[in-house]
């Protein structure tokens, strides 16, 4: 049995679904129905379903029945934005939800052949522009909250498929709540600030991040790496203290506990640290943001982590893939634009900082000799190692002495013309090979400030060049350049606004952190077996179920969070301000007990 | 007063030492319920403890193993459980003695009509409920001119003295047979010496060595043929072992052999124990047993020593003594001075019969010094020193402020004359006074007392010119917020004072303390509650001037007049009476 305008409908839901998914609306067009699918009509008229000896829908109002389902749902939800449907059948709650809620909402169904079924009786079209059909085990990533609907009778017929999409909603939840992620940065060098950043900007996305700041020993490594002239000697040393830096973090990580590890690229982790944080499943990923030509350390290290995350494309993902590792992804850099930003700047600033052109960064050889050619303008060269570069003397800031991030951030917002040219310790200028796009790109641009930068093979899959950016080949170029844009004032600004809001739009730390952890659960991120202490919301709110007051209390966390220890309980109590409730005191009580006579009694790590 | 509640989750020793508020309570009030709150580790000893009507045992082991399981629902059910069983009464008085943060909390959710002790606001913040609470909690800062032990502490917070004086502890006639026949089959008469000897305490430093302890026994064997008995739990059981490969004689050795019950019969027997600082010491006072305590390292006797009429004390007499709490000493000189023979010479003169009421001085006694505890006119307990010596600038605190806490904390009257006629008369007879050596001593904390009072008496004026203004139908909040910007300046001034003049360090402490405990909401009351404290400082700090200006006149007046120690202790000290 089917309804007279079955062709009509399905013709509808199928050119609108085309519009928003066209892979799904071919695989719907293309599905051939088994013949178990049976529909029947209800009493009140309405279509049916039954699949096998199952039915799906009520025989007597299917209608009714998913009103009432939904009236169900929505009366203990909270969640009002983002619905998650487990089963689709014909579809009746997924539309009286669309009809009552302007959600988006992601239906899951293993049945490619259901869906034509459903598309053929009900008219979906209305709402197809917020509504994902899900038919594979591939689970979009779904930011922020989102409350689950389980529709029985489908979950029935295929319990160990809902049975994964849950796990992975789940790690999903958890992700949404917050993790855990233990940051490792460099002793020093250019990694470090990166490090810092994606602190700031794991933070900025509601995770608890412990910083593993290795630049406080940046001194003693200096000290060690000149305690004796015999370089053997001086290799073992400093191979030792990066053992010793491995086991520092190490005993953090105990400690912490986290759900992840992200080391930047230099990060003193060696590869027994790695091995034992396998050993305990702790995941943990490296962000190499080197060029993996010059520094050939990752061949060794890349293999030891569960995801590797890196600035340049081909070749490397093809070596990559020799190395037998498995999970790479391509993360550029970015932008931290609560700290590269417009500033409005003082007389005096502008004073100290402004020229037509400047460069900020370290002295390398293709730098000290391209720079000689721009000798004849209004030029300043900031930063250190430029030590012997007798011809750019008088260009040279402050006797080339580091310049904190703060001033570089005003040298930026001062300079008519800032020029980037990545560094190259082989060739007289610009590399004609250059792929990956270093830093100062993206923060010259965050800062709304116009730069010639040289051309990289990998910039214009991330700004629009001419448009956004501008690019030199060479020296004449470069010259040419700066000359027309020092006369045209008002084309710069436009360029280097527009180079800004495609910053904002794309190209910032927590749009790389998102893209990062995104990665991570498509690739079937799991937790760590820590023992946290902790316990599924849903089965402690059955548990809580005898006592009101605790339910009640509980019941507060059922959309924030997939599980919950004491730790977290007395974090939100602390964080919290007023009166204090009975419940609350309760488990405060059991808090300090364990504070005041736990550690005479026993502690142990895990 | 219908209810009570009695809180202590703290160690065996201290729930011995709340028998004397229970004693009290019964005895002001013959109807009362008392319910006593117990840690389950140290329940045991509640089965001796007579005058109280019902127990509720905790168990910390319980909520930590939940924890430690992730069950925070399970963890949540216990505590509620045992909430609602304490809660089956509603209490007239509330007093937790337990000073401890979970203790705190489990207070606030507690229903009684008056809570003392420390418990925490409806916001969570630490507060201590009664003024001798929060002198308690002022031991720790000024705890070198603290006269008054624990067990009185807990009966000023109670705001009761008893009749009956001391601790008390019952023994069971089940257990005082046993120990007959354990005696008889050891060959120990009912006409022997028997001393008992606890060897072992709740940490190392506060354990007298062990081979002192068997010196000590090879003397009282060799000279009284005493019969010594070793006390202790399961866990004590090396020292007795170390214990008889060091002593020459046989001795009975019950370390890890009795039950509390046993233990409490076998110290009940002893003609003498002589102890560490723990447990056993408090138990065999409380079964009227003579004890000798050994107060070493932390140990500080006036705090927890032998609480109870004639027990007599050996306390380390150096600089250091008694270490600052959490300090780990790696030179425990205390121990070397405190040596058996001048143990033994103490034992001796404590078996002799006669009324042990004066050691005279030599260098055999340097440093140590021995004391006898007597209940005092107060009713509190006392400590003398047998040993007459020069009066310290700490003893001369130590005795002033037993006499002006209560004035200030209880608001007893007192006019300063009287006060310093008292401390006067038992400064000369416990010490040797050179008067003119103790002004020069006092001259400089004289002009710290006068600046707190100044201090104290700027604050006094700005806030009550605050609650003045606080009071009008449209008070000016902005001017009464300028007018209070230099009230905690003028705290951090007062603060400063005792941190500079450790002497006068009980005296700020206190008041800062009363500072972070006022509870009221509005300007009104807050301001009334804060210039009460700022009075009773004043009050305190010119009290204690006062005294100090009035002592040396009072010095030339008694001279020549000096009265002897039994004079003092007015035949209060019964004697030994368990000498053969």
């Amino acid at each position: 049995m089917i309804c007279k305008e079955a062709d009509k409908i399905f013709s509808k839901n199928i050119e609108t679904l085309r519009q928003w998914d066209s892979r799904l609306s071919q695989r719907v067009l293309s599905a051939s129905e088994a013949g178990d699918i049976d529909l029947i009509s209800s009493q009140s008229g309405a279509i049916s379903l039954a699949i096998g000896n199952h039915t799906i829908h009520s025989k007597y109002d299917p209608i009714k029945e998913a009103k009432d389902w939904i009236n169900f749902y929505l009366e203990k939800i909270e969640i009002n934005d983002t619905f998650v449907i487990f089963g689709l059948g014909l579809g009746y709650h997924v539309i009286e939800l669309a009809r009552r809620k302007d959600a988006k909402i992601f239906v899951f169904e293993p049945r490619t052949d259901v869906l034509k079924t459903a598309f053929k009786c009900l008219d979906f079209s209305p709402y197809l522009g917020r509504i994902t059909f899900i038919t594979d085990k591939i689970v979009p990533f779904i930011k922020g909250k989102f409350a689950i609907l389980k529709y029985k009778p489908s979950i029935k017929m295929y319990e160990t498929y809902f049975l994964e999409i849950r796990e992975k909603l789940e790690v999903l939840k958890r992700i949404n709540s917050g993790l855990k992620i233990m940051v490792v940065g460099p002793i020093y060098g250019g990694s470090l600030p990166i490090a810092r950043y994606c602190v700031s900007a794991l933070e900025n996305l509601g995770h608890r991040v412990e910083f593993v700041d290795n630049s406080i020993y940046e001194e003693t490594f200096f000290h060690l790496k000149n305690v004796t002239k015999n370089r053997e000697h001086v290799n073992y040393i400093l191979h030792s203290f990066t053992d010793l830096l491995s086991e520092a973090f190490k005993a953090r990580c105990c400690e912490f506990k986290p759900d992840f590890v992200l080391a930047l690229a230099q990060a003193p982790i060696n590869k027994g640290a790695l091995s034992e944080l396998r050993k305990y499943q702790v995941p943990t990923a490296m962000w190499f943001v080197e060029d993996f030509r010059l520094m050939t350390y990752w061949q060794e290290l890349a293999p030891m982590y569960d995801y590797f995350f890196t600035i340049q494309k081909e070749p490397f993902f093809d070596k990559l893939e020799s190395s037998g590792v498995k999970n790479f992804h391509y993360l550029p850099l970015a932008a931290s634009t609560n700290f590269h930003k417009k500033l409005d700047l003082s007389a005096e600033d502008k004073e100290n900082y402004a020229s037509d052109v400047s460069f900020v960064g370290a002295g390398y050889y293709n730098r000290r000799k391209f720079f000689e050619g721009l000798t004849d303008l209004d030029f300043k060269i900031w930063g250190n190692e430029w030590d012997g570069a007798t011809s750019l003397k008088k260009f040279i800031q402050r006797n080339g002495q580091r310049i904190d991030p703060e001033e570089i951030v005003k040298i930026f917002n001062a300079t008519k013309v800032n020029i980037n040219l990545h560094s190259s310790v082989h060739h007289e200028g610009v590399n004609p090979f250059g792929d990956f796009v270093n830093p100062r790109t993206f923060e010259i641009a965050a800062c709304g400030a116009f730069q010639l930068v040289d051309y990289r093979s990998e910039l214009p899959l991330l700004f629009e060049l001419d448009k956004e950016l501008v690019c030199f080949e060479n020296l004449n170029d470069l010259r040419k350049k700066i000359f027309y844009y020092l006369k045209h004032e008002d084309e710069r600004e436009d360029i280097a606004r527009r180079a800004k809001d495609r910053i904002l739009k794309e190209h910032t730390y927590e749009h790389r952190m998102e893209e990062m952890i995104d990665f991570l659960f498509e690739r079937g991120l799991a937790f760590p077996g820590w023992n946290r202490g902790k316990d599924d919301i849903d089965n402690l709110l059955k548990k809580a179920r005898p006592h009101k007051e605790l339910w009640e209390f509980l019941s507060k966390y059922q959309d924030k969070v997939t599980e919950l220890g004491l730790d977290d309980i007395i974090k939100d109590i602390q964080s919290g301000r007023g009166s204090l409730s009975r419940v609350e005191k309760i488990f405060l009580f059991a808090n300090s007990v364990k504070d005041f006579y736990f550690p005479k009694i026993e502690r142990s790590l895990e | 007063m219908k209810n009570v509640l009695i809180m202590n989750l703290a160690r065996m020793g201290d729930l011995v030492q709340t028998t004397p508020v229970l004693t009290g309570l019964k005895e002001k009030y013959p109807k009362v319920k008392i319910t006593l709150l117990v840690n389950s580790v140290f329940s045991e000893i509640c089965d001796f403890i007579p005058y109280f009507d019902r127990i509720v045992i905790l168990e910390l082991d319980k909520i930590l193993s939940e924890i430690k399981n992730g069950n925070i629902i399970g963890c949540y059910s216990y505590v509620k459980s045992i909430l609602d069983e304490i809660n089956t009464v509603y209490y007239d008085l509330i007093i937790n003695f337990a000073h401890t943060p979970p203790s705190a909390i489990l207070m606030s959710l507690i229903d009684a009509k008056e809570k003392r002790g420390l418990s925490i606001d409806k916001e969570g913040y630490s507060i201590k409920l009664h003024p001798w609470i929060r002198y308690f909690f002022n031991l720790l800062p000024g705890r070198n001119y603290n006269p008054f032990h624990l067990c009185d502490i807990y009966l000023l917070a109670s705001e009761i003295i008893p009749f009956r004086k001391g601790l008390h502890l019952s023994v069971s006639e089940e257990s005082c047979n046993w120990l007959q026949s354990l005696f008889s089959t050891n060959n120990i008469r009912p006409d022997d010496l028997v001393i008992g000897f606890q060897l072992g305490a709740s940490s190392e430093d506060k354990r007298w060595p062990v081979t002192s302890f068997a010196r000590l026994a090879d003397r009282l064997i060799e000279e009284f043929k005493a019969k010594i008995v070793l006390t202790g739990s399961a866990k004590e059981t090396q020292f007795g072992k170390e214990f008889e490969e060091e002593c020459e004689y046989r001795v009975l050795n019950l370390i890890g052999r009795t039950d509390l019950r046993k233990l409490v019969a076998v110290l009940h027997k002893c003609d003498l124990v002589v102890s560490n600082d723990t447990g056993p010491l408090h138990i065999a006072t409380a079964v009227g047993t003579t004890t000798l305590d050994i107060s070493m390292a932390s140990v500080y006797f006036r705090e927890t020593g032998p609480y109870g009429d004639g027990h007599y004390v050996i306390q380390s007499d150096i600089a250091c003594s008694p270490c600052t709490f959490g300090r780990t000493c790696t030179e425990m000189i205390c121990k070397d001075t405190i040596n058996p023979d001048i143990v033994f010479e103490v034992v001796k003169k404590i078996l002799s019969g006669e009324d042990l009421t004066f050691i005279k001085d030599s260098s055999f006694w340097q440093d140590v010094q021995v004391y006898r505890s007597f209940f005092d006119k107060d009713g509190l307990i006392n400590y003398c020193p047998l040993i007459k010596r020069s009066l310290t600038k700490k003893e001369l605190f130590i005795s002033i402020y037993r006499e002006t806490w209560p004035v200030i904390l209880d608001k007893e009257p007192v006019d300063h004359l009287t006060a310093a006629s008292k401390i006067m008369k038992r400064l000369l007879n416990w010490y040797i006074i050179d008067m003119q050596a103790v002004s020069e001593m006092v001259q400089q904390d004289l002009i710290a007392l006068e600046s707190i009072q100044n201090f104290a008496y700027t604050a006094l004026v700005k806030i009550g010119l605050i609650s003045k203004e606080a009071r009008k139908p449209d008070p000016d909040i902005a001017w009464i917020k300028d007018t209070w910007k230099i009230v905690p300046e003028l705290d951090r001034e007062i603060e400063t004072i005792g941190n500079t003049y450790s002497t006068l360090k009980p005296l700020t402490t206190l008041f800062k303390y009363g500072k972070e405990s006022i509870q009221e909401n509005d300007l009104k009351s807050m301001a009334s509650s804060a210039m009460s404290l700022y009075e009773d400082l004043i009050k305190h700090a010119s009290l204690i001037t006062e005294i100090l200006k009035s002592l040396p006149d009072l010095v030339q007046e008694s001279t020549g007049k000096a009265t002897n120690i039994e004079e003092f202790l007015e035949d209060r000290l019964p004697r030994v009476s368990h000498i053969p």
